[in-house]
């Protein structure tokens, strides 16, 4: 594969917070209108080596060791103002809808905020147009609406509308669905793929959960101690895994069949050869 | 089989803007001694407010009966539940919301016991053999809640379940918001609890490969 068109290009990423390194040269490239998921276990890494792209890391504890961020043709990490493209270039789900949204501002009112630099006639109909997309029927009333009115998988879906809302080219999902009811999961990473297929967005796609990465990824990168263990099709990974982390990965999450021995738990910190 | 536990036309209702809701309507099932009973269904279906109901967290409606190791308890009585939560205990989903941030380990595990009026000095030490049990050391004693990872915080709720020496036990979605790995750990975990102190466990999950590797019977709730 071929990353010279690539829309995003993260070359040799270090993280350091305080005087411990969190992410080890971490390099991946994400296409335009592709889903890349990065797989891991809490502690990874995944989540901090993502939100260093928008530079959302907490400053000043967290610091770039090394490495760039070329997003779009440019260097996020050395962007004078990277509200210019936060937000508008590059859009962001957290994992908790009901943190990501103002509990005493309306949902409209929120959504609106969220198309501020477009064109005034246009900027509702952009609203209307998502939140029907993503299967809201009666917007009027979704409009009115306060967050503590509505079930988490709702507002997660809201709270895409809103990510997709200002046009960007690519969406970071930081565990979409880890806070939602399991049987609505699929629901939600339906709604987000498809939205995000339709309008050409790219999206990196941050989960610990490998059967929605390798139902909705092209292409997975596996996390292990902050470095990118594997990284390859998202079929490649699930069916012939290299590293033998991404095997012990594999084998930990239950499926049908199994028993509770072949449930073998990964002794924490240990050791994997590649 | 000794029949544990027996619940027959368990209906819990709640009320809304639109009127009166059943939650679960004439639900009847028994929990076998030493089994895992596990408890599926979509959201909304119902599973927690069974577990709930059963340590008397939410009121019943008229015309159920519940009986536990063959005493029938009154459940519209609240003081009847005390002696049921002398026997059946709870753990639940949330790794970090479950545990008080301002409680050290020791306080959170030993709360119940010094709430049945047991020693400082014999809580302590009950509190010190179930942290052991569940995998914890010592050392975490005077520790607070967020120095723990999620599946450490799953222990403690664990321990804290465990400290009374109930005989049932219900875990509702504990493995839920775990990495897989962790939730193996915790399988395993419960596995071993389960054998060690002959414990009935009730297992709430709506994952349905974790319910087929712990449990053999399934009972499934529809909306």
């Amino acid at each position: 594969m071929s990353f010279e068109n690539s829309l995003l290009s993260v070359r040799n990423l270090s993280i350091a917070f305080g005087g411990t390194q969190v992410t080890h040269n971490v390099s991946f490239d994400i296409m335009n209108g592709e889903i890349f998921a990065i797989m891991g276990e809490s502690g990874s890494g995944k989540t901090v080596s993502a939100m260093a792209i928008p530079r959302l890391l907490p400053c000043p504890s967290a610091k770039i060791a090394s490495g760039e961020i070329i997003f779009e043709g440019k260097n996020t990490l050395e962007l004078k103002d990277i509200e210019s493209i936060r937000g508008s270039r590059i859009g962001c789900v957290f994992q908790e809808p009901m943190q990501a949204l103002n509990p005493v501002v309306s949902i409209g009112t929120q959504l609106l905020e969220a198309v501020r630099f477009m064109p005034k006639e246009k900027r509702e109909t952009r609203i209307e147009e998502l939140l029907t997309k993503s299967g809201f029927k009666d917007t009027k009333r979704i409009f009115k609406s306060y967050p503590h009115e509505m079930s988490g998988g709702m507002l997660q879906r809201i709270v895409i509308c809103m990510a997709l809302a200002p046009r960007p080219s690519l969406i970071i999902a930081d565990e979409p669905t880890t806070a939602i009811d399991a049987n609505l999961q699929i629901a939600i990473m339906d709604i987000l793929r498809n939205l995000c297929l339709e309008e050409k967005v790219a999206v990196l796609f941050i989960t610990h959960n490998a059967h929605l990465a390798a139902s909705y990824a092209n292409r997975i990168a596996v996390m292990y101690k902050g470095k990118i263990v594997e990284c390859n099709t998202a079929s490649e990974i699930l069916n012939s895994p290299k590293h033998p982390y991404t095997r012990a990965l594999l084998d930990v999450v239950p499926t049908k069949g199994k028993t509770l021995a072949d449930l073998k738990p990964i002794p924490f910190g240990a050791e994997f050869d590649g | 089989m000794d029949k544990v536990l027996v619940v027959k036309n368990l209906s819990v209702t709640f009320r809304s803007k639109g009127g009166i809701v059943y939650a679960l309507k004439d639900v009847s099932f028994h929990l076998e001694k030493g089994e895992v009973l596990a408890i599926a269904g979509e959201s909304g279906s119902g599973k927690s407010t069974i577990a709930n109901a059963l340590v008397g967290l939410v009121p019943w409606e008229k015309g159920g009966t519940y009986e536990l190791f063959g005493e029938s308890i009154n459940p519209y009585q609240k003081k009847s539940f005390s002696i049921v939560r002398s026997k059946v205990q709870m753990a639940f989903q949330d790794p970090y919301s479950s545990l008080n941030p301002r409680c050290t380990v020791l306080e959170i595990v030993a709360a119940p016991l010094i709430a049945r009026g047991i020693s400082k000095s014999e809580a302590t030490a009950k509190t010190k053999k179930i942290l052991d049990l569940v995998g914890l050391s010592n050392a975490d004693l005077n520790k607070f809640p967020h120095a723990f990872s999620g599946g450490q915080r799953q222990r403690i709720g664990l321990a804290r379940a465990l400290v009374l020496e109930p005989k049932i036990l219900i875990c509702d979605e504990i493995t839920s918001a775990l990495d897989v790995s962790v939730q193996a750990q915790i399988l395993h975990l419960l596995d071993d609890l389960q054998r060690e102190l002959g414990l009935s466990l009730i297992f709430i999950s709506h994952d349905i490969a974790v319910m087929e590797i712990i449990a053999k019977r399934v009972i499934l709730l529809q909306t």
